[in-house]
């Protein structure tokens, strides 16, 4: 038996299939895309001892009592100093893991005192969308059982919270599909309580070929500066640019009004490049720029 | 705690254990790097689930085997799982360029038993690892490998292979 192991590892050893270019090519891109990984524990490491654990207290309330209590996270939100950081609580947290199937989602919910009816909006919005990738996780992992892995996390970020205007950005990581990470933006104009689409900020529908335009240079720009870089255009192997921007587009502002267009994985270049984004100066579009919105920042 | 870059790094060492077990089931290129993309996310979302961080690659051949077995099931679900694993149609020479005389003995092994020799003979897993890659006892995969060892040595002798390089 073993002169025999011998050889069939012999001849194993010479007859090893090798990984074809496209497979590995494949595998890179998949690599690329990877979200980064949460990293907490590091934070705390580099603290004291005493101050980690009044740290890990103080964090413990501040997550843990606006989820148990939204009398608590409301009353939290009258405290100046943390106000800004309890605009958005977690209202609910869906947690599963049975060693085949593994789900983390928060569940922000906004403060409608404070934005009003757009507030209402955006948590309508949001339990819809998360109910429904919750139910899909549970049916799937049912379906799935033991012969398969899934993940689902959902987490959520202010990126934007000034007296004029507000930003939410819910991140979507869902590996029970063929999806990956996808985005939803949710922008407010604070004076009006109303969640603005990207087309309501301007007075015209010449925008979309304004901000195309500039992206598309920006693309070109990027793709001279580093050759690694690659960005769907003319030039490219598809012949042409697939920027297209309708009104419902993702966007969202950066501190200093500059307006920030990210795109899906897909949408502009090969899956590698993960989920692009583009930042437009201001003095691009400040000329088609609604009024109400000329001094946002 | 594994980072980012680790596990980058690990999958690319992995790769060719994965392109193997995916296409010895699948037998089709396109397919087998669908199920290699699903399981690299699969694993990497559920990284913090690794609890010995030496046993990474059969963990993820684990994953890998899995992802296949669905493959295989929602391509046809409408034809018993077993029947469809059991491909009749042996190895697929399409993306090969040269004729592999073992190669083409494993591919027309039934599985587990063309699962169990890719693992065993090709990527030296031990009977302990591909327990865990495909979710059985070591005593199961023991059976299976002896099986396969037998049947294998069938296929060789019918093919003169075996008595002329012994």
């Amino acid at each position: 038996m073993k002169q025999f192991d011998d050889m069939i590892f012999d001849l194993a050893k010479k007859e090893q299939l090798p990984v074809p270019e496209h497979t590995a090519q494949r595998i890179e891109e998949v690599l690329s895309n990877l979200p980064p990984r949460k990293e907490k524990v590091v934070r705390f490491r580099m603290m004291p001892r005493v101050a980690a654990v009044a740290a890990s207290l103080a964090l413990a309330l501040l997550v843990v009592m606006p989820n148990v209590s939204v009398a608590y996270a409301e009353a939290l939100s009258d405290v100046p100093v943390i106000g800004a950081i309890v605009k958005v609580v977690t209202i609910r947290n869906y947690d599963y893991a049975d060693g085949y199937h593994d789900m983390n989602v928060e569940v922000p919910n906004v403060d409608e005192s404070s934005l009003g009816d757009a507030g209402a909006a955006i948590n309508k919005d949001v339990d819809a969308l998360t109910e429904e990738l919750v139910n899909r996780f549970y049916a799937d992992a049912e379906a799935i059982g033991e012969e398969g892995h899934t993940s689902l996390s959902v987490d959520y970020e202010v990126l934007t919270e000034t007296d004029n205007w507000f930003t939410l950005k819910l991140t979507v990581f869902n590996a029970t599909g063929s999806g990956m990470v996808t985005y939803h933006y949710y922008n407010v104009d604070r004076s009006t309580n109303e969640v603005i689409t990207l087309g309501q900020l301007f007075s015209d529908s010449s925008y979309a070929e304004v901000l195309r335009q500039d992206i598309l240079a920006q693309m070109k720009q990027r793709m001279a500066d580093d050759p690694s870089l690659v960005y769907w255009t003319e030039d490219s192997d598809m012949g042409q640019d697939f920027i297209e921007l309708d009104a419902e587009h993702n966007f969202y502002f950066d501190a200093n009004g500059n307006l920030v267009i990210p795109f899906d994985e897909y949408e502009i270049a090969p899956g590698y490049m993960g989920t692009p984004e583009f930042t437009v100066d201001r003095s691009v579009f400040e000329g088609i720029l609604n009024p109400e919105y000329q001094n946002l920042f | 705690m594994i980072t980012t870059n680790d596990f980058c790094e690990r999958v690319r060492a992995c790769q060719g254990s994965m392109y193997a077990l995916a296409y010895g089931i699948l037998h089709n290129q396109h397919d087998a790097e669908d199920a290699i993309s699903d399981t690299i996310m699969r694993a990497y979302a559920n990284l913090s689930q690794l609890k010995n961080e030496g046993t990474f690659k059969p963990w993820l051949l684990k994953i890998l085997h899995n992802v296949c077995l669905e493959s295989l099931r929602s391509k046809r679900p409408t034809v018993d799982i077993e029947e469809q694993y059991d491909l009749k149609d042996g190895f697929s020479y399409q993306d090969v360029n040269t004729k592999l005389v073992l190669r083409q003995a494993v591919s027309k092994l039934r599985q587990p038993y063309r699962t169990i020799v890719i693992l065993y003979y090709y990527e030296n897993l031990s009977l302990q690892e591909i327990a865990t890659v495909t979710g059985q006892s070591v005593m199961a995969a023991k059976t299976q490998l002896s099986r396969a060892r037998t049947m294998l040595k069938n296929a060789l002798n019918k093919e003169d292979f075996y008595r002329e390089t012994v």
